[in-house]
């Protein structure tokens, strides 16, 4: 069907027109809106530009990444260690679940007030904690699993050969580790991101995406308000095509096309 | 000599296997057939020595055993050719050493060209083709073979059976075939025997009287 068309047209024109009619919304809306309430998306553009140019964005982006990163990066390093216990003993993830559970249930926005009152408003140790406490959950459920879920069959089939311990490890479960742990990366990071900018336009800071927009509210820039929504945005984008892609790409080139190619095989084996 | 002495097991519920004795030696190949549950993986396990009897006496006193498994039980994070090479990689053999014995393998097994592919990317045929060549990298005397094409249709499993008769003979080795196949234990077995149903027991040993083939 629709031979004619190039492959890249085929697939992406569906997500290129939802993009042109949500622009051509938010254009009828600014035309019939005051400007201070919906700027259009021309002078939204220029808002961004100018900011850009002026060497606010670079900056600010930095920040939160670096604030998003760093939290993250807690996070993985302790709900990994704990992971790994809770998955390797039984008695390790009982005593866990009930504390997790807490954590899990405090809101984010809870965790920004604490915060606040422990590190200071102006300090970095603000948005990394709470991404760190925020994002702590998902790695530690994601890594339990992964180690608890080992393929016994595949371990049998290693003790036939007299598989070594090290390679155990390195051949069976850090490769299915990866498979459990990527998904958990992804949400993680999506989640840390949105927290971070959350963390420092609570917190008033000076540095970072949320500083931006807290600073466009209080002089009443819209203009600049949607930008830094934009650059949030784009950054995301970025995240997901430039980074955990084709980071999934150079971890598991095993599952290129598995989708389809998995399924057919299993379909063979029966039939 | 592979010889199950009196053996009998029982997980907990119900004895699987009373008092089974089988002898295999060198070269030769023993065909285990019977009803579904009568024990005939559980002998197998014993034989590989990943499960200890609950009576009787296993003893195996060949150089090295290398099992097939039903599935294929393949690493899906690696390439046929390491898959392949998965027992020599355990035997600290070097990469380059172990790739060229894979690919060399592979050729004979005729998945010269799914070298490089992951198992997702393979047929079923294919999948227990690597798998039977990861048994044989190992260089086995004796080889345990646990329904190995039970889950492939006819044709493929004819020719596939024609595959391993060739590779036994040709490497004289001894294996045990565990097979709900009558037709697949008289074609690759120089012997049979019929267990019976829970809890398994011999029923049958016979001699399989070969053909002019």
């Amino acid at each position: 069907m629709r031979r004619g068309l190039p492959f890249g047209i085929q697939k992406h024109w569906p997500g290129a027109v939802g993009l042109l009619a949500f622009l051509a919304l938010w254009q009828v809306g600014a035309l019939t809106t005051d400007p201070i309430i919906l700027p259009s998306p021309l002078s939204t553009g220029k808002a961004l530009v100018r900011l850009t140019t002026e060497g606010r964005v670079a900056g600010a982006a930095l920040a939160t990444a670096l604030h998003t990163l760093g939290g993250f990066g807690l996070a993985a390093a302790l709900g990994g260690a704990l992971g790994l216990g809770a998955g390797l003993s039984a008695t390790v993830r009982r005593m866990l679940a009930p504390v997790v559970t807490i954590v899990q249930g405090v809101p984010q926005i809870a965790w920004i007030v604490l915060a606040l009152l422990w590190f200071g408003s102006n300090s970095a140790t603000t948005p990394v904690f709470t991404v760190a406490v925020g994002v702590l959950p998902v790695i530690f459920a994601a890594v339990v699993s992964g180690v608890s879920t080992a393929d016994r069959p595949l371990l049998e089939m290693a003790r036939s050969f007299s598989v070594p311990k090290a390679m155990l490890l390195t051949d069976i479960y850090l490769p299915h580790l990866v498979s459990y742990l990527f998904p958990a990366v992804t949400a993680g990071l999506g989640i840390g991101w949105k927290v971070a900018v959350m963390a420092e336009l609570m917190a008033g800071a000076d540095r970072g995406v949320g500083a931006g927009l807290a600073r466009a509210r209080t002089n009443l820039e819209v203009a600049d308000a949607f930008a830094w929504i934009a650059v949030i945005v784009v950054m995301m984008f970025g995240l997901e095509y430039l980074v955990l892609h084709p980071l999934r790409r150079w971890l598991e080139p095993w599952r290129t096309g598995q989708g389809e190619g998995g399924r057919r095989g299993a379909e063979a084996e029966i039939g | 000599m592979l010889k199950l002495k009196s053996v009998s097991h029982d997980y907990g519920q119900g004895a699987v296997l009373a008092d089974v004795t089988l002898e295999l030696a060198p070269g030769r190949v023993l065909a285990l057939t019977g009803p579904s549950g009568c024990g005939k993986s559980t002998l197998l396990h014993m034989a590989a020595g990943l499960l200890t009897p609950g009576a009787g006496e296993v003893e195996n006193t060949f150089r090295r055993t290398a099992c097939v498994f039903q599935e294929p039980r393949l690493l899906p994070w690696r390439t046929a050719r390491a898959n392949i090479a998965f027992g020599l990689k355990a035997l600290g053999m070097a990469g380059a050493e172990r790739r060229s014995r894979a690919e060399a393998l592979a050729a004979r097994l005729g998945l010269a060209d799914a070298i490089a592919k992951y198992p997702h990317q393979l047929s079923g045929g294919m999948r227990q083709r690597v798998a039977l060549g990861r048994a044989l990298a190992v260089e086995p005397d004796l080889l345990l073979l646990d329904e190995p094409f039970g889950a492939l249709d006819a044709g493929r499993r004819a020719e596939l059976q024609e595959m391993l008769l060739g590779l036994l003979r040709e490497r004289g080795l001894a294996a045990l075939l565990v097979t709900h196949d009558v037709a697949e234990a008289e074609r690759l077995g120089d012997e049979l025997v019929v267990l019976s149903g829970a809890p398994g027991r011999v029923l049958e040993r016979r001699i399989i009287q070969k053909g002019s083939q």
